[in-house]
């Protein structure tokens, strides 16, 4: 008698664990009475109280709970296999459900010599609750319209299935790691198998209810996480995967999968069939959600397939080939960033391919804008591979939603690769969704900024100074920022940043590049990258916090120094009290002038900028004008606008002391204002067209 | 040629500008420039009156025309159009800020406030708001008011007592959910717990409840006078934090929440939950049934438990029959909830009935739930039995067309009391709900003296008891209803006996005292935090 385990992954899946284990145990029930085994494993890795009680009262269908402390599940679904009693193992979630016929599908096939070692099965359908509401039709990856680099976008085979544990003593399942972005430990795994024409199908008749959590309660989504490197995606297997397919006997007539268009076939949808709307109503009984399948109207609901979109095969084929070997020096640039943007990249190149006096291979990621590429001259003179970013874009029709993943692909095979960028708009929309990726793991990652002056709005400064914030928030290896010497003083305002200044040839390569090429014709200017990869960092200062930017001649004395701060200034002998919030700005002629305003108006108490510019999600600024009329009015929205997705900037001097004790939050800075200005005669005014400036973490979005 | 014309002419041609750009030209060489070759050629000097005053006007213009692009790409100018918008002072005479126009379109700020703002770009070089005000207009507003401070203010003036037991409801109108929190109410009063009512959700009070002199914090109505705008101009999690702020305020020793969409709302998101949490020293949650919806689907509240369990001291149900499914479903632990016997208005005594009496009587909402439309069933196969049918319609999810009803069924009309109905005109209450918890309406009913027929859902036998003997199988089974309805027709003895077992229950199980006695054990555990 075929025998197998069950692997149930817990944490602290709590009440949820529950519709879980029930739809489970009717599974094995029906297993059982056809007289089949099941062993049930129950890995709780790291579960809290609860969620083991709930676990430990399912002793029907456990036959062990193993609590173990990985903090991942990947790891500890690796344990459970180990630990399992048989081969074949179903692997499972502490929050999905499963079609009654889950074990007793697969058991029966067995029976009848139906079961291939050297395939995983997955369930026919993956049906989405809660949160989304879908169905996809499992594709085989045998299936003539799958074709393996679809992977290289989208995820089709989860590791809810069902599979021989040799397999993955052939091929491990990969871990997942937050810190480094590497993820999506299925999504890998499944890259690594079809690689070694291990086949995914399904259990026909079988359901996966997966379980999507609302927003506003998941605490668990870990967005920025990318599959890891793969052989599937080498260029010499972009080949085989070709013959293979060239050779099968079984090439569909429906389309041609060398010439097609976008999204084709889309072939095989339809509406769920009566099988599926019975199991809605047996898990709906343990799960009530899921009957939400019935509120949709009639034809609406339709199993659909994945997408297979040949035009991500294509631009995979297009960015991996002539990926040779070599270790890589991947260099990014705009070309509307870049002031002699032609010259400046070959400069790059050619200091990529001296590098070290080492093979490497540069790998150019361009966003061309009006530059045409000449993929044979680059490749004959500096060995480089080129990518156009608006050509993967354009050419190959590559929707947003999935672009930058695609982009990333032949930088996540380059583990270990050394990353240059120069302040690209590529590199910025990469790094905005995957800056842990590109942080932690590659030999070196870096912005060179080329801009000649200092100019705050530089397209190039702004993507890097973007970087820079999103590398300090992610806590990592410090960002670092290569630049002109004469700029890093005002620099070095930001705490963001590691800043390392040009290398002298460096300095004179990118001005004979950009500042004197007319000036002389012929001449080469080059730069060593050895040097500039292993300058130290220059020195800088930290900068101050914002609410001690006073102007000189005031004298200031801090009494409170939190996020909402409290400061005395004087200045004639007047001491008045300023209360500032730690992320505003204000320009520093502002103190002295409200100063005297207070002086000279002895019937206002709180003297107020008059424009705020707030800062909303996104690095987006909302303006406004305010009236002081009504000054508790201004308070109270600064309140609300701390509530919702608004930072504003917030800055008072005062006649005397609001409140005994001084505010130590924003939240408490805006309700003390606001009781404050309730008493009789507490008036407010503001210096005309005074500007106050919230301004990001670190000064830098 | 003077200095003005010189630069004039360079700039006009741009070869001429690139020759500038290259420095192989002073001023002199293109002084000869023009004279030896230039005029020649066709050129003229421009009259300097109408040429750019300076650079950032030549580089704004020209961007317009693509040319400062080439150049700057090219390297030959020092930098682009974004420099030349800050740095009037800087190697090149570039114009500055002032001389924006464009910048000064898009932001709609002033001149001097533009400078400040470039002040910050010079402080902040990359971040700040200049470069979104450069690609994006920048977007002003009025002041944000959702009026968290000022609610915050009103309800400490207006409702300065500590409120000891806080029940939480949608609004009071006529609903189950607004009877069980006014039965709280009266119980939390009668244990000196000073109770208030909180109106989450919408400001309606229907008379009924607007008589009895409860405590009321309506919340959209307070929000209106505060503010002056309605409370549904909030969005959502505007109204949940207005909530959680107030709840905040009033630090209640209990909350009990029954049945509002912003209460749920607020106690189920990660930050106001913990809020919440920490304002209330006790926090009860009431569950009742699912709702079935006709195209078969189930929703209820009942589906946030999961996410409310870490925050919610017990949760209160009206039957033991849900408490069990919620177990079943949510491993709920015992210790975590309660079923409690709601008590029946009042228990007047027995009124004698007509003796010859061949009505039946059906009374609740007309919708899906209720299942109104199968009463046309059962009377087209009574036709000696006339059926009056009370109601509204309130989903509107099953509309009756009264036209295509039996002779034999006449529509009373809306009810707002129970003695409204001609309950002595009737011999049996045939009760067609395809689910429920326990219906009111039986508790009522069953305290006049009428015998009930009933499919045993939800939580009617934890009323009428598992051996009901007027129990059809289920709430289609209209067979059922028409034998026991012949039985009690044919047999006034039986409809008296049952009658009277009726009221027997409601006195020794639904009595006001018996329901304030099982609130003060509900609160007996939390005894310390109720003083």
């Amino acid at each position: 008698m075929l025998e197998a385990s069950a692997i149930i992954n817990i944490h602290r899946e709590g009440a949820l664990l529950v519709p879980t284990l029930r739809s489970l145990a009717l599974a094995k029930q029906r297993a059982v009475e056809a007289g089949f085994a099941l062993e049930v494993l129950v890995i709780a890795d790291n579960a809290n109280a609860e969620t083991l009680k709930i676990a430990e009262g399912f002793g029907e269908l456990i036959d062990r709970i193993i609590p173990v402390t990985y903090a991942d599940l990947g790891a500890s679904r690796e344990f459970g296999i180990a630990e399992a009693a048989h081969d074949w193992v179903f692997l499972h979630d502490g929050d999905d459900l499963f079609s009654s016929n889950w074990y007793l599908q697969f058991f029966e096939m067995a029976k009848r010599g139906e079961i291939d070692a050297r395939t995983v099965y997955h369930t026919a359908l993956f049906s989405r609750f809660g949160n989304e509401q879908n169905i996809r039709q499992m594709i085989d990856s045998w299936d003539t319209r799958f074709h393996p680099l679809f992977l290289a976008s989208e995820w089709y085979y989860s590791n809810k299935c069902v599979l021989n544990r040799q397999l993955f003593a052939e091929i491990p399942m990969p871990y997942n790691n937050k810190f480094t972005g590497i993820g999506n430990e299925d999504w890998t795994w499944s890259c690594h198998t079809i690689h070694k024409e291990i086949r995914h199908s399904y259990l026909p008749e079988t359901i996966c209810f997966y379980r999507v959590k609302p927003a506003l309660t998941s605490l668990g989504l870990t967005p920025g996480m990318i599959h890891g490197p793969s052989p599937l995606f080498n260029p010499d297997s972009l080949l085989e995967i070709e013959i293979r397919r060239a050779e099968r006997a079984d090439k569909p007539l429906a389309f041609c999968d060398t010439l097609t268009n976008k999204g084709q076939p889309v072939q095989g949808d339809g509406p769920p069939a009566s099988w599926f709307w019975d199991e809605v109503d047996i898990q709906g009984e343990f799960e009530s959600i899921i009957t939400d399948y019935r509120a949709v109207p009639y034809g609406e609901l339709r199993a659909e397939l994945p997408n297979l979109h040949y035009n991500v095969a294509a631009a995979t084929q297009y960015m991996m080939r002539d990926m040779d070997e070599r270790p890589k020096i991947f260099i990014f640039a705009s070309e509307k960033n870049l002031r002699a943007g032609d010259k400046t990249i070959e400069l790059m190149l050619s200091a990529a391919r001296d590098y070290n006096q080492q093979s490497h291979q540069p790998v150019l990621v361009l966003d061309e804008g009006d530059l045409v590429i000449s993929d044979f001259g680059l490749m004959g003179r500096f060995g480089a591979k080129v990518i156009g970013a608006a050509h993967v874009a354009r050419f190959f029709k590559i929707e947003d939603w999935y672009y930058n993943r695609l982009m990333m692909r032949p930088i996540v095979q380059s583990h270990g690769a050394i990353l240059i960028d120069l302040g690209s708009d590529i590199f910025n929309k990469l790094f905005t969704e995957f800056h842990r990726v590109l942080l932690e793991n590659f030999a070196q990652t870096i912005s060179i900024l080329p801009d000649t002056t200092l100019d705050p709005l530089s397209p190039a400064l702004n993507n890097i100074a973007r970087n820079a914030g999103l590398a300090a928030a992610h806590g990592g290896k410090p960002y670092r920022i290569i630049a002109r010497k004469a700029l890093l003083p005002t620099l070095s305002k930001s705490t963001d940043w590691q800043l390392v200044s040009f290398s002298e040839d460096m300095e004179s390569a990118f001005t004979a590049m950009s500042r004197h090429r007319f000036r002389a014709v012929n001449g080469t200017a080059s730069f060593d990258l050895e040097t500039m990869l292993a300058t130290p960092r220059a020195p800088h200062r930290n900068r101050l916090p914002m609410h001690h930017r006073v102007a000189q001649r005031l004298n200031t004395r801090v009494i409170s120094n939190h996020e909402a701060a409290l400061t005395a200034i004087t200045h004639g002998k007047i001491r008045y009290y300023l209360y500032q919030t730690a992320n505003t700005w204000v320009s520093p002629d502002w103190y002295k002038e409200a100063h005297e305003f207070l002086s000279n108006n002895s019937h206002i108490s709180l003297v107020v900028p008059q424009i705020s510019l707030s800062l909303r999600e996104g690095n987006r600024y909302r303006s406004r004008w305010h009236n002081y009329s009504a000054p508790e009015q201004v308070f109270s929205s600064w309140y609300d606008q701390l509530l919702s997705d608004e930072t504003p900037p917030m800055l008072v001097l005062a006649r005397e002391r609001i409140s005994e004790q001084p505010p130590v939050t924003p939240a408490a800075l805006a309700e003390a204002l606001f009781t404050y200005c309730k008493q009789a005669g507490k008036l407010a005014s503001a210096c005309n067209e005074t500007v106050a400036i919230a301004m990001p973490k670190g000064g830098h979005p | 040629m003077t200095p003005e014309e010189i630069s004039a002419y360079w700039q006009a041609y741009p070869d001429l500008a690139e020759l500038w750009a290259k420095g192989v030209w002073d001023d002199a060489g293109f002084a000869d420039h023009y004279r030896e070759h230039g005029q020649k050629e066709g050129r003229s000097i421009p009259q300097t009156s109408l040429a750019p005053k300076n650079w950032s006007d030549w580089l704004y213009f020209s961007e317009m025309n693509d040319d400062t692009k080439w150049w700057w790409k090219k390297g030959v100018v020092e930098s682009g159009l974004f420099h030349a918008l800050l740095y009037g002072h800087d190697t090149l005479n570039k114009g500055s800020i002032q001389n924006s126009a464009k910048l000064q379109e898009a932001s709609s700020l002033s001149q001097f406030a533009l400078e400040q703002v470039a002040k910050n770009a010079q402080d902040f070089p990359g971040g700040g708001p200049l470069g979104d005000i450069l690609s994006n207009d920048l977007q002003w507003a009025p002041p944000k008011q959702i009026g968290v401070l000022q609610m915050r203010e009103a309800v400490r003036a207006a409702f300065s007592e500590h409120y000891g037991y806080v029940i939480l409801l949608p609004w009071l109108e006529s609903g189950g959910a607004e009877l069980v929190g006014s039965w709280h109410y009266l119980a939390a009063k009668e244990l000196g717990l000073n109770p208030l009512i909180i109106l989450g959700d919408k400001p309606n009070v229907t008379t009924r409840f607007a008589e009895q002199g409860f405590n009321i914090l309506n919340l959209p109505e307070l929000f209106e006078a505060t503010m002056a705008k309605p409370y549904s101009d909030l969005a959502r999690e505007e109204r949940m934090e207005v909530l959680t702020s107030v709840i905040e305020v009033l630090v209640p020793d209990v909350l009990q929440l029954i049945h509002s969409y912003i209460g749920y709302s607020a106690l189920t998101a990660p930050a106001s939950k913990k809020r919440i949490r920490t304002a209330c020293k006790t926090i009860f949650v009431s569950a009742f049934c699912p709702h079935i919806h006709p195209s078969g689907n189930y929703d209820g509240y009942f589906r946030d438990l999961p996410d409310l369990m870490d925050v919610v001291d017990r949760f209160v149900f009206d039957n033991d029959w849900y408490l069990g499914e919620m177990a079943n479903t949510y491993a709920l632990p015992a210790s975590q909830a309660e079923a409690i016997k709601y008590p029946v208005v009042d228990l007047p005594s027995a009124k004698p009935l007509k003796k010859k009496r061949n009505k039946v009587l059906w009374a609740s909402r007309f919708d899906s739930q209720k299942n109104p439309k199968i009463v046309a069933e059962i009377a087209a196969k009574m036709p000696e039995v006339e059926f009056l049918m009370y109601g509204r319609e309130v989903m509107g999810d099953d509309q009756i067309i009264w036209e295509d009803m039996p002779e034999n069924v006449t529509h009373g009309g809306e009810f707002f009391n129970i003695d409204e109905l001609p309950i002595k005109d009737c011999f049996a209450f045939p009760y067609t709900s395809k689910f429920d918890g326990t219906p009111n309406i039986l508790l009522e009913i069953g305290s006049r003296g009428l015998p009930i027929v009933t499919p045993n859902i939800g939580g009617i036998a934890g009323y009428l008891g598992d051996g009901w003997q007027l129990y059809v199988e289920h709430p289609e089974d209209i067979s059922g209803y028409i034998r026991h309805l012949k039985k009690l027709l044919k047999d006034a003895k039986l409809g008296q006996t049952l009658a009277k077992k009726q009221r027997s229950i409601l006195k020794k199980e639904r009595s006001f005292e018996a329901f304030t006695a099982s609130i003060e054990a509900l609160l007996a555990p939390f005894k310390d935090a109720c003083k």
